[in-house]
């Protein structure tokens, strides 16, 4: 591998993260080189370097803070378990329970789905299942986020702004995604994306306000760090939503 | 002790979130949660990697809590030390990771990660002290940030427009190169000729050693 080539992919790995621990031929050649070539190991130090010192400067990304008290609000504290068994009505946050979850997500539907429904039920091309299919993919996040390892990410469009969010099990291989403020005269697909490569995971259903999807992920689709969630209306349409994962 | 927000300290805040107070959480980490990252984005030189050491380090503070003892040592201090242990683990359990760049000419640039952290700690001893060394705060460490952040800052002011318009969205928001060139309207071999002049000039500015 020529000192070019392991620039280049220097210069790729950048802008990609994940990239530098890629299992794949060129990063196996590029690390070879780099094991080796004292030019070019200094040329990706500094490179490096440019990396850590715009993350410095930035600080965490905001949606860490989301995750964390996301993840500490799902992983109730076992103390404060216990003292609520000993007392299951008193002082228990109504948030807390797993039931007032479901029934908050289900009011969440309801007043989702409910807002315009009279314009939408007077035009829907899609059949009224769309709505079923939105309770049960309400139901499965709420699952899904319980799950140990569980992943929570915040879509966001082009300009940053968070339009949807999307939870992902790996302990299950399921995925839900959900995004709002889409035309919904248009049929969005979800994607995975890696390497500028995209694996379609599914068609989103359109109810108003929310078009979502939600299962199983097929067995061959491994996701990893570092992988973007992609909502697009096709494979090779730009993104409208994505997350990395 | 630096106080933020409702004006309880972190000690008080600990307490609170052994009763299961998810604001105290939400409290303490956006007063301590810039330095921890730094920290572990020093140690692991991956950003990635460093926020999973933030978010393991808030979640471990808030399954155990009551561990803290506040006679032993500070809340930052035990933060600190939880982090410190979770960047090795993952230092540990990535052996193809390259060591992580030095910023300063102060740290060595060994290839043995632990090494190259142990020397960190030495510049980071305020933003992670062990435990039992109460945190005071740094003035010198707080001055060097702001050198850095001016230094970045100056840094992407210095790049053409158009450059560090391509430069904001393939790093910042990690929009690929056809993405780019799609919101941008612009060829694609346009969008690949400017972001790689733009990393260009960045590594001739920031990609030296640190002047301090």
């Amino acid at each position: 591998m020529d000192h070019a080539i392991v620039r280049d992919w220097i210069d790729e790995a950048f802008f990609a993260p994940g990239a530098r621990d890629a299992d794949d031929e060129a990063a196996r050649g590029a690390r070879a080189h780099l094991a080796q070539c004292v030019e070019c190991a200094a040329y990706d130090e500094q490179t490096r370097r440019v990396a850590l010192k715009l993350d410095l400067a930035r600080g965490p990304s905001p949606e860490v803070r989301t995750r964390v008290l996301a993840a500490a609000r799902r992983t109730q504290r076992p103390d404060t378990a216990r003292q609520q068994a000993a007392r299951p009505a008193a002082g228990q946050p109504w948030w807390r329970t797993a039931l007032a979850w479901r029934l908050a997500a289900a009011a969440l539907v309801i007043a989702v789905v409910g807002v315009g429904a009279g314009a939408w039920w007077a035009n829907a091309s899609h059949s009224d299942s769309d709505a079923d299919h939105l309770t049960d993919a309400v139901a499965m996040m709420s699952t899904l986020a319980s799950q140990p390892g569980a992943v929570e990410v915040v879509l966001r469009d082009a300009a940053g702004n968070g339009s949807g969010m999307a939870v992902v099990s790996a302990a299950s291989h399921q995925l839900a995604v959900f995004a709002t403020h889409l035309p919904a005269a248009v049929a969005y697909h979800c994607y995975l994306e890696r390497g500028g490569q995209r694996t379609w995971l599914g068609r989103m259903y359109v109810t108003p306000g929310v078009q979502f999807w939600a299962g199983d992920m097929d067995a061959g689709i491994d996701m990893q760090p570092g992988d973007r969630l992609v909502v697009a209306a096709d494979a090779d349409q730009p993104m409208v939503l994505s997350a990395t994962l | 002790m630096g106080v933020r927000n409702s004006g309880r300290s972190d000690e008080e805040l600990v307490a609170a979130l052994v009763e299961g107070d998810e604001a105290a959480l939400g409290e303490l980490y956006d007063r301590h949660a810039e330095s921890l990252f730094r920290a572990a984005l020093l140690r692991l030189g991956d950003r990635g990697l460093a926020e999973e050491v933030l978010q393991d380090t808030y979640l471990a503070l808030w399954n155990r809590a009551e561990l803290f003892d506040g006679r032993q040592g500070s809340v930052i201090g035990w933060l600190s030390t939880i982090a410190r242990n979770r960047a090795i683990d993952r230092l540990r359990s990535s052996a193809r990771r390259p060591a992580p760049v030095a910023l300063s000419g102060l740290v060595g640039t060994g290839a043995d990660p632990a090494s190259a952290a142990d020397a960190r700690d030495a510049i980071l001893a305020a933003a992670t002290p062990l435990a039992g060394v109460t945190a005071a705060p740094d003035p010198e460490r707080e001055v060097d940030m702001a050198e850095l952040r001016r230094e970045v800052e100056q840094a992407l002011a210095d790049i053409p427009e158009r450059e560090r318009q391509v430069l904001m969205l393939a790093y910042y928001d990690q929009l690929s190169q056809s993405e780019i060139a799609a919101r941008l309207a612009w060829p694609l071999g346009t969008v690949k000729t400017r972001t790689r002049r733009a990393l260009a000039r960045l590594r001739d500015t920031l990609g030296e050693q640190w002047r301090n």
